[in-house]
C-alpha cells in the first residue's frame, strides 16, 4: 500500500499487527508504546522523521481510546492528572531546549539513548525487585509495593504556603484530596513538582511519558495500579497532541498510516483494558518490568548499532522489541481466554 | 485523495497540523465507540449461545 505523505509503500497487514501490539500493551500498561511505534515502523522502512511523527500521532490516538475505555471503568483520575500537567508542559519546553543544545553540540543522539538504557533498565531492575521483595513477604494486598513508607512521607510532604491567590477564584487552598486515587491529603505542589520530573525526562527522551508517570504514582504516591494506568494515559493525551502538532506542522506525519494502524489499536485496547480487571495489578507491574527491560535492551543494541555501524544490531532490536511485545499480547489473550473459562466454569456451581 | 494530502501538508502547514490532529482525535472517538459496541455485541451473543447450550444440557456442570 503506498502512503503518499511519507512517500514509501507498506504491507498493511504489518501495520495492523503493530496497531493490535500498541493498542492491548497500551491499554494493559498504560502506556503510549512510542519506543515499540518508532522502532516497528522504522524495521518496515519507514523514513526515520515520518516514523517518529507517525508514530507520536499513533501514540496520541491510542491513549484516547484507551483513556475512554479507563474511565469507563473508573480508572481516571483527572483531577491530578490535570494538576501534573501544570508542571508538565512547562517542563516539556524546557526540555526541548536543552535538546537542542545537545543538538547543536553535536551529541543529542548518544546522549538520549544512553539516558534511555540507564533509565529503562533502572526502572525494569527495580520493578522486577519490587515485585521480588513483596512476593516473598507475602502481600496483604494486590496493590501493596515496597516502597508504601515513601510513598506516605511524599504524600505528607508540606511544600509552599497552604494558600494562594488566583484572579477569579481569590484564596484557594493548596491541599487537596483525591478520592479516586484514594488519596486523603496532598498538597498541591507535590502533582506539580512530579508532573516537572516526567514531563522534562520525556521531552528530553522524545516520549509521552507515561512510561515514566504510571510507575512514579505507583511507587511514589501509592496510587492503585489500575488508577495509575489510567491517569498516565490521559497524560499522554496531553503530551501526544502537542508533539502531534509539532510534527505535523514540519510535514513529518502520515495520516492515512496513522489511522490504519488506530483502527487495529482499537481492537486492542479493548483486549489490553479488559485485560487490567482480571488481571492481579502484581502481574501487571511484573509484565511491566519486563517490557521495560526488553525496552533498554533494543535500544542499547541500537546504540550499538550506531556506534560500530553494523546494521543487523538495529534490525535485531526491532524485533526484540515486537518479539517481546507479541508474546505479550497473546500472553494477555491467554490470561483472559483462561479467565472467561474459569468464570463460566463457576457461574452453574454458583447457581 | 493523495494529491489533497500531499498539496494541503505542502501549502498550508497550520492547516494541515490541525487537520491531522483533529482527524485522529476524531477517528479515535469514533473508533473507541464502535470497538465497545463490538465488545457488548459479542458479550451478548456468548451469552446467547452459552444460555442455549446449557438449556440443551451439553455444558450443564453438576
Amino acid at each position: 500500500m503506498w502512503f503518499p505523505n511519507a512517500e514509501v509503500t507498506v504491507n498493511p497487514a504489518l501495520l495492523v499487527l503493530l496497531g493490535i501490539i500498541v493498542g492491548t500493551l497500551g491499554g494493559f500498561f498504560g502506556v503510549g508504546g512510542g519506543f515499540l511505534i518508532t522502532g516497528g515502523l522504522l524495521v518496515f522502512g519507514v523514513p526515520p522523521l515520518f516514523a517518529v511523527g507517525t508514530g507520536l500521532t499513533l501514540v496520541m490516538g491510542t491513549s484516547l481510546i484507551n483513556t475512554v475505555k479507563h474511565r469507563s471503568l473508573g480508572n481516571v483520575d483527572f483531577k491530578l492528572g490535570i494538576m501534573m500537567a501544570v508542571g508538565s508542559v512547562p517542563a516539556l519546553y524546557g526540555a526541548q531546549q536543552v535538546n537542542q543544545l545537545l543538538d547543536e553540540a553535536g551529541v543529542a543522539g548518544p546522549v538520549i539513548r544512553i539516558l534511555y538504557v540507564c533509565f529503562l533498565a533502572a526502572l525494569g531492575s527495580f520493578i522486577l525487585y519490587d515485585h521480588w521483595r513483596v512476593g516473598r513477604r507475602g502481600a496483604a494486598s494486590a496493590d501493596e509495593v515496597s516502597t508504601a513508607g515513601l510513598a506516605q512521607k511524599i504524600l505528607g510532604l508540606k511544600i509552599g504556603p497552604r494558600s494562594i491567590w488566583l484572579p477569579g477564584f481569590g484564596t484557594v487552598a493548596t491541599v487537596t484530596s483525591l478520592p479516586i486515587s484514594g488519596v486523603e491529603r496532598i498538597s498541591f505542589f507535590v502533582p506539580v513538582l512530579l508532573g516537572a520530573v516526567v514531563g522534562f525526562f520525556a521531552g528530553i527522551l522524545g516520549a509521552g511519558g507515561a512510561f515514566i508517570l504510571t510507575p512514579m504514582l505507583i511507587y511514589l504516591l501509592g496510587i492503585p495500579t489500575v488508577v495509575a494506568i489510567g491517569t498516565g494515559l490521559f497524560q499522554v493525551i496531553l503530551t501526544g497532541s502537542v508533539g502531534t502538532f509539532l510534527y505535523a506542522f514540519s510535514d513529518n506525519v502520515d495520516p492515512l498510516m496513522a489511522v490504519l494502524m488506530l483502527s487495529a489499536a482499537a481492537l486492542g485496547a479493548q483486549l489490553g483494558t479488559s485485560a487490567t480487571r482480571i488481571v492481579r495489578p502484581a502481574r501487571i507491574r511484573f509484565l511491566y518490568g519486563v517490557i521495560v527491560l526488553a525496552g533498554g535492551l533494543a535500544v542499547a543494541l541500537e546504540e550499538v548499532s550506531q556506534a560500530t555501524e553494523v546494521d543487523i544490531l538495529s534490525t535485531l532490536a526491532s524485533v526484540v522489541l515486537l518479539g517481546v511485545g507479541g508474546v505479550m499480547c497473546l500472553g494477555i489473550g491467554v490470561m483472559m481466554l483462561r479467565a472467561k473459562r474459569e468464570s463460566r466454569e463457576l457461574a452453574p456451581a454458583d447457581d | 485523495m493523495n494529491e489533497f494530502l500531499t498539496n494541503l501538508s505542502a501549502d498550508n502547514p497550520l492547516l494541515w497540523a490541525l487537520f491531522v490532529l483533529g482527524l485522529v482525535a476524531a477517528s479515535a472517538l469514533v473508533l473507541s465507540i464502535v470497538t465497545g459496541m463490538l465488545l457488548r455485541l459479542g458479550t451478548a451473543l456468548a451469552a446467547i449461545f452459552g444460555r442455549r447450550k446449557t438449556v440443551d444440557g451439553d455444558d450443564v456442570v453438576p
